[in-house]
């Protein structure tokens, strides 16, 4: 591929302190992410892979190494340019939903066009769409306890694409979900990126990690394996949504 | 804020009135969606603010209530009242409580004392309780049986029909009466009293006058009673030659002291008494001004002890409000890890939170206000309908003690807590339990 990566992480290490002792998440990571690409990280629990996703998602900061995303060195910005890259480049889908309480489902899919300072004629308009196309016409004025975890799920991805992002973080985005929700929920990151969106998802199960096209798996915070995903053409061709 | 009218400023100002927009609807966007919570914190803050209003109003009411009172008796007056010799005022009470009467005090003494050159003119009197009959109505009443000086002295003591008695018939032992307000309603109802005989005791009165509603003052309610002449009194009701008090009035204020001293140092002549041995004085002698500047003391400590239970009431309601909200925003640390994560500058988080505080502590106030006022015209008009008034009076800066400890609080104690959790790393906010 001739084309410049969305992104890349040279050298990316995080420690943790907590009072003496020193705990090191990443180690030092290279990672580039392409255009287009479905990628999931993997590996079990304490590997790192939850740290790396924040990390390029920009939730928390390395402790030390470089980060370019869409041509720039992310490592000298604001917080507040970060809050910009955040709600207009960047889409993420947290494995508890993370959607406002006691808020419509419609409201939570505004959120970041609220942010982004979007005419709210436009953000209502954008928002009912969003909700019909993840299935969820019927669901606008309800709030996220009135819905399945399904539902909820498929309430944060739509708020996750509002603002056309560059790029969608997944962190264990069926972790909550029963097998027939999984299989929708995938179904939904299969269309997505069908249609081009760049896509890295957290996950330790295999039938998650089967969709991408990439896995890479890591250990101890390092990358310690990178691999094409053997079954992901298959699910591509046999599962179609449309 | 800047106010240069250049264009890069206007266009300034017009994003930042896009911003308040989008706070506002934030805001008020989480107020509605954490409505109990919204309506229980407000409730703290009503109480506190509440608190506030009613001790402060009663604080003031009480000082004024007490300054109210001594001035009733005239400030330019010097009292002489009969005491017991050689007695504490502790064991004085009793003694008069078991009946003990002292009646050395004449009527005499204070037209002796009149003639001295700072003093203008003086009432003395002395009270009883008679049954008292107009036609089938009958009360028992409390008789004042004073001096035609009582009205230019006690200028609250007002004539609303008729007229007050004069020295000649007092002197002449008329036998004629003035009626307070609430007993001539009693006894004629809205029949015309004046003019009328009652029969006081069996003795029959005429009814020349009726006072003005007055309302009453500590233990006395002039209203209740019958303004009789003092020697006709004491002649015919009470078959005694003594008073119990007077009040002399005085005419150059700046040498009170002095006509004081002048006014012992004769009684103890009359008397016949040692002219340096106070113990044995059968009588007392207090200016009002005295007693005034003993009740500046007296105020001035109430009005200290109002201070130091407004203080408490404003630290209590204020801890509370500091309490609430830290919690509030405490308790939402994952709410501002997700906004930030969707894309929340700190500062719209931090002011969110502040125009929230601002709309709770504002309104909380404002009801407060109402409440805490509500309360204090209930508790005067029920005192009011008991025939007392206490006075209480909400005061500007009641108010606005109330107000601005309201805000400052809510917004220290809700900015604080917001402010460090838009600081936290969206990813520490979101793990927070």
């Amino acid at each position: 591929m001739h084309k410049e990566p969305l992104l890349s992480i040279k050298d990316i290490k995080k420690d943790y302190v907590t009072g003496e002792i020193v705990t090191h998440a990443l180690r030092g990571v290279d990672f580039e992410v392409h255009e287009g690409e479905f990628i999931a990280i993997m590996g079990h629990s304490g590997s790192g892979k939850s740290t790396m996703l924040h990390i390029l998602g920009f939730l928390d900061t390395p402790s030390s190494g470089q980060y370019f995303f869409d041509g720039t060195d992310t490592t000298k910005l604001t917080e507040d340019d970060l809050a910009e890259i955040r709600n207009k480049k960047l889409g993420f889908v947290f494995q508890a939903f993370n959607l406002l309480p006691r808020t419509s489902a419609l409201d939570n899919v505004r959120m970041p066009m609220i942010y982004a300072g979007i005419d709210e004629k436009i953000q209502f308009e954008k928002a009912k769409k969003a909700l019909a196309a993840v299935g969820l016409s019927h669901r606008l004025k309800n709030n996220p306890n009135e819905l399945s975890g399904g539902e909820q799920q498929r309430v944060a991805i739509a708020r996750a694409l509002i603002n056309n992002p560059r790029l969608i973080l997944a962190d264990e985005p069926t972790g909550n979900l029963d097998s027939k929700s999984t299989e929708e929920i995938m179904g939904i990151f299969d269309d997505l990126h069908r249609k081009g969106h760049t896509i890295i998802i957290v996950t330790h199960e295999d039938n998650v990690s089967d969709h991408a096209e990439k896995i890479v798996r890591m250990k101890d915070g390092m990358v310690f394996e990178r691999k094409i995903s053997e079954k992901h053409e298959y699910i591509a061709h046999n599962k179609p949504r449309d | 804020m800047r106010f240069d009218t250049n264009k890069k400023n206007t266009a300034k100002k017009r994003f930042n009135l896009g911003e308040f927009k989008l706070l506002l609807s934030l805001s008020l966007q989480a107020l509605e969606t954490n409505r109990l919570r919204t309506i229980l914190t407000t409730i703290g803050i009503i109480i506190g603010i509440a608190t506030i209003i009613i001790v402060l109003s009663a604080g003031r009411g009480l000082e004024k209530y007490i300054i109210d009172q001594v001035e009733a008796f005239g400030a330019d007056t010097i009292e002489v009242e009969m005491k017991i010799p050689n007695v504490s005022d502790m064991e004085m009470m009793s003694a008069m409580m078991r009946g003990a009467e002292i009646t050395t005090l004449k009527v005499e003494d204070f037209e002796a004392l009149k003639e001295l050159p700072n003093i203008g003119n003086y009432y003395a009197g002395i009270l009883g309780q008679f049954k008292t009959v107009y036609r089938n109505n009958s009360k028992t009443a409390m008789i004042y049986a004073t001096t035609a000086g009582l009205t230019e002295i006690d200028k609250q003591i007002k004539i609303g029909q008729g007229r007050f008695f004069n020295e000649k018939e007092e002197k002449s032992q008329a036998k004629i009466a003035v009626l307070g307000y609430d007993l001539k309603e009693e006894l004629f109802g809205a029949e015309n009293a004046i003019g009328k005989s009652i029969k006081i005791n069996q003795v029959n009165f005429k009814v020349i006058g009726v006072t003005e509603k007055r309302g009453g003052i500590f233990y006395f309610n002039y209203d209740k009673m019958i303004f009789v002449p003092l020697k006709t009194a004491q002649k015919q009701l009470l078959g005694v030659d003594h008073v119990i008090y007077g009040f002399l009035q005085v005419k150059d204020l700046s040498k009170t002291s002095e006509t004081v001293a002048d006014i012992t140092s004769i009684m103890r002549k009359r008397h016949s008494l040692p002219p340096d041995n106070p113990d044995k004085d059968d009588f007392r002698v207090t200016s009002m001004q005295e007693a005034l500047e003993m009740m500046g003391v007296v105020t001035f400590g109430i009005t200290l002890l109002v201070l130091a239970v407004a203080g408490i009431s404003l630290v209590v309601g204020g801890v509370g409000i500091m309490n609430i909200m830290y919690l509030t925003v405490l308790e939402r640390t994952r709410e501002i890890g997700l906004r930030k994560a969707l894309g929340a500058k700190n500062k719209i988080i931090e002011r969110q939170f502040l125009l929230e505080t601002i709309i709770i502590t504002g309104l909380g106030g404002v009801a407060g206000i109402i409440f805490g006022s509500i309360v204090v015209v209930l508790i005067e008009w029920v005192s009011g309908s008991l025939g007392y008034s206490f006075g209480l009076t909400i005061t500007l800066d009641a108010v606005l003690l109330a107000i601005s400890a309201a805000l400052l609080f809510g917004i220290a104690f809700g900015l604080y807590p917001a402010r460090k959790a838009s600081h936290l790393s969206p990813v520490e906010a979101l793990r927070y339990e």
